[in-house]
């Protein structure tokens, strides 16, 4: 009888769990996950998106031929492209016709109806293969000797842009991830200071029955740690769902900026996350409260 | 099962447990409540402190478990000048002192068991090496059956044995309780303060404040009197 009322007893934890508006913090801390998991979304997204650009961008290519004379122009561009074909065999080269060669220079011709006579260079767009050498700059000379004259835009400027702009979203998202982080942080301290006041009767106990203030500092990390991680849980659950959502055929149409998609190993970088934000509320739960009770103790 | 491990200097003094010398105390600026207060309990003395409500028993006691800092004067505890040590001492000084204040001082939203083994979690202590202790000690002191009971349940008295029970549970060198008896009939301090007398029967020292003589009388004890801020009737001479 007496091993069974003994295995009856309950092991509460030592700081009462529903203090100090124990429900408003985790929500509080939830939200502010919730935008962290957006922020980090975006600029894993970002980057992603960058690369992926750049690598189109890359391994591509446009050649314009600056004939007037209709016939000639023809004539020219069969040799270009049976001149491409020998020396990029297994890329993907297709000469424009006359009305996407008129889509690709309207952003700097304008929208406006175009006259039918206006002479329009042709354009051979190239595609380039793995295998093949993805160097131009011999093509021009190849040509030339043919009668050719050719324009090479290999897209450099295009991807330098794209470079600098990619470069200036990932430090603008990490800023506000640092931002989003320094206010768990912020909420963090503050909700130690103001449990250390509202359990300033079970401190004192604890201090009165020999606690070290270690000891009480680990009672408030452990607390901070295990509300960091299920406000994480909740904020990263809640905007991975947005993500994916944003991320449907459905919603693309409605947005404007490309949506991300999402891969596999996307989970393990928030779970790291989750448990990055719970140490980020323990660490500094801890450092608040050790720094609160080491004043006491100089005060007595 | 709980061994006290005693510490060099402890050994090589003598068996004062608390000392005061020349003690003085004041709150903030205001004026002395206790001045030149000279006191000594030795080892296994039983200690009543006494005098008018304002006195300064609690102010006195509060001094004995370093919850307050003197003004002036020495205070030594197991024969450490507790101005002098490191916190580390403090702690383990505190080890060897169970409280019994008052207002009790339980937790509420602990159960009577686990404020009773407050001072043995605090010390990190394993579970399941003292389970069995506290039950024991719960059934001693009559709360066998309210081990699982939350504070706001219990009586006055039942509130004050588990006060108690935790204050003792660690085996303390010195016990100090301020106005045990407060809320309790006649029945209840009787058999609380057979319960301070077996305690001490076993070597501890005890040191309790009321402002109830006929609590005092019949004791083989000390008496210490505080009147007009000063203590009288020490024993402080006779341990000589
Ligand atoms: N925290 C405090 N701040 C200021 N004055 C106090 C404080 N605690 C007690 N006092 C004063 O000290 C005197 C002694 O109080 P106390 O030690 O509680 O006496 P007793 O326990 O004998 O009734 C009283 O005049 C009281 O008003
Ligand atoms: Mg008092």
């Amino acid at each position: 009888m007496q091993d069974k009322s003994i295995k009856k007893l309950t092991s509460n934890p030592l700081l009462d769990p529903n203090s100090n508006n124990a429900r408003s913090l985790v929500f509080t801390l939830s939200i502010v996950a919730y935008l962290a998991t957006i922020a980090l979304l975006f600029s894993v997204t970002m980057n992603r998106m960058s690369t992926s650009w750049n690598s189109a961008l890359e391994n591509s290519a446009t050649i314009q031929i600056l004939v007037e004379n209709p016939t000639l122009r023809e004539v020219q561009v069969e040799i270009t492209f049976k001149n491409l074909k020998e020396n990029y065999p297994n890329s993907e080269i297709t000469v424009l016709d006359k009305k996407k060669s008129l889509d690709m220079l309207k952003p700097w011709l304008g929208n406006f109806n175009l006259p039918d006579d206006l002479p329009i260079p042709a354009l051979i767009s190239i595609n380039f293969a793995e295998e093949d050498n993805k160097d131009l700059t011999y093509i021009s000379a190849a040509l030339k000797n043919e009668g050719v004259i050719v324009e090479i835009d290999d897209h450099t400027r295009w991807s330098d842009q794209v470079k600098k702009s990619a470069i200036a979203l990932k430090v603008g998202s990490t800023a506000l991830l640092i931002l989003i982080f320094s206010i768990a942080i912020f909420i963090s301290n503050y909700a130690t200071k103001s449990a250390l006041l509202a359990q300033k009767n079970i401190i004192n106990i604890l201090l009165q029955v020999g606690a070290k203030n270690i000891f009480i500092s680990k009672l408030f990390i452990k607390q901070a740690g295990i509300r960091g991680l299920i406000s994480g849980l909740y904020g990263v659950s809640l905007g991975y769902f947005t993500m994916v959502i944003m991320s449907t055929e459905r919603m693309k149409e409605v947005f404007i900026i490309p949506i991300p998609n999402f891969y596999w190993p996307d989970i393990i970088y928030l779970l790291l996350f989750i448990i990055g934000f719970s140490i980020n509320c323990s660490i500094s739960a801890g450092l608040t409260s050790m720094n609160i009770l080491s004043k006491k103790r100089r005060r007595r | 099962m709980f061994k006290k491990k005693k510490s060099k200097v402890q050994i090589a003094l003598n068996n004062e447990v608390v000392r005061f010398e020349r003690l003085g105390l004041r709150y903030g600026r205001g004026p002395e409540i206790l001045s030149d207060v000279d006191m000594c309990l030795n080892k296994g003395s039983f200690n009543f402190l006494t005098g008018p409500s304002g006195a300064g028993k609690s102010s006195l006691l509060k001094l004995c478990y370093m919850d307050l800092k003197q003004s002036r004067g020495l205070i030594s505890l197991f024969g450490n000048d507790i101005s002098s040590i490191s916190q580390k001492a403090k702690y383990s000084i505190k080890k060897r002192i169970g409280v019994i204040l008052q207002d009790f001082r339980l937790i509420d939203h602990l159960t009577v068991f686990e404020n009773v083994a407050l001072p043995l979690r605090v010390s990190g202590e394993k579970r399941r090496n003292y389970t069995k202790d506290i039950c024991e000690l719960l059934q001693w002191v009559g709360l066998g059956d309210r081990m699982d009971a939350l504070p706001k349940t219990l009586s006055g008295g039942e509130k004050q044995r588990a006060a108690i029970a935790r204050a003792i549970i660690s085996k303390p060198d010195l016990i100090i309780a301020d106005e045990p008896t407060g809320n309790v009939d006649e029945v209840m301090s009787k058999r609380l303060l057979k319960l301070f007398i077996e305690m001490n029967r076993s070597g501890t020292t005890i040191l309790i404040a009321t402002h109830d003589k006929k609590l005092v009388k019949g004791i083989n004890a000390n008496i210490l009197n505080i009147e007009n801020g000063t203590l009288i009737n020490t024993n402080f001479n006779s341990s000589f």
